[in-house]
């Protein structure tokens, strides 16, 4: 099975923990039809399970409203336990707390700086 | 012979007073240019093109950083106009202006989005609203001046009365 999939906007894969990595690449302006071609994609190796989700924000440039609210929807929860999102810069750590007080996440949300940290937390959630 | 590397600073070669007085006056494209007469004269030209170098990074920083704040603030007054047409720009950095820019540019979706669904809801209740006044409208047949007939339909409470 595949463990790491690419869009023109993202790096995704699963490690051996079982929690989905989502890195969002460098300059990118995400888009709704990013967005969903994210998720798509994720699924492909996200398997059957519900699972914990660390996306690496840190390098991401922008994300429109339309893209802000399909990862914020039940679509995209139903397949996640928790998530992490991971800022760094002042540009990722505005649209984060944007996406968490404008999208009311449907599942545990919260906001790391330290990748370490976010894994720890994630474990948490494994189902 | 005096070597030119003890004279006081006003025995300096004029064109280094020239170039120190050029950019005292704020023009930092100023340079001078190595003489040749001496180490220490070479070493004070070198000494102030470096600083004019900065200065004139410097320069550029603040007027960049202007340029960009006027930018954001003209978004700000296209917003106060309720125009949301106009967006702040967002470079590939991660400056104090990038995150405003990207912030105000989440504002204005996020103002746009409630602008339209506050249409949609007015546009909402104007067609039910007509949909009851269309539901209420009865037909008037005067008898005479004082005199007229109307159908009631519905419940009369005290709001219709």
């Amino acid at each position: 099975m595949l463990n790491e999939v690419r869009t023109p906007t993202s790096v995704i894969f699963l490690d051996p923990d079982g929690i989905i990595h989502t890195t969002m690449l460098a300059e990118v302006e995400q888009s709704l039809a990013d967005a969903q071609e994210t998720v798509r994609a994720a699924l492909t190796i996200w398997g059957n399970v519900v699972r914990p989700a660390l996306i690496d924000m840190r390098a991401m440039k922008g994300q429109d409203r339309d893209a802000r609210q399909f990862y914020g929807s039940a679509e995209v929860a139903q397949h996640t336990t928790a998530v992490a999102l991971l800022v760094g810069s002042r540009v990722s750590m505005l649209i984060a707390n944007f996406f968490l007080a404008m999208t009311s996440p449907l599942v545990p949300t919260q906001l790391f700086t330290s990748e370490q940290e976010a894994l720890a937390w994630l474990k948490g959630f494994r189902s | 012979m005096i070597s030119s590397n003890t004279l006081p600073l006003e025995a300096q070669p004029a064109p280094i007073l020239e170039v120190l007085a050029r950019l005292g006056a704020g023009d930092f494209t100023a340079r001078g240019e190595a003489t040749g007469q001496g180490a220490t004269d070479d070493a004070l030209i070198h000494g102030i093109n470096q600083l004019a170098t900065i200065l004139q990074q410097q320069q550029a920083t603040i007027q960049e950083a202007e340029q960009r704040g006027e930018e954001l603030l003209e978004v700000m007054l296209h917003l106060a106009q309720l125009d949301y047409t106009k967006r702040a720009t967002v470079t590939a950095g991660d400056s104090v202006f990038d995150a405003l820019g990207t912030g105000l540019n989440m504002l204005v979706d996020e103002l746009v989005a409630g602008q339209v669904s506050q249409a949609r809801l007015q546009e909402e209740i104007i067609q039910s609203q007509a949909a009851v006044i269309q539901e209420l409208s009865t037909p008037l047949i005067p008898i005479s001046n004082d005199i007229l007939v109307m159908p009631l339909i519905g419940n009369i409470d005290t709001a219709r009365a």
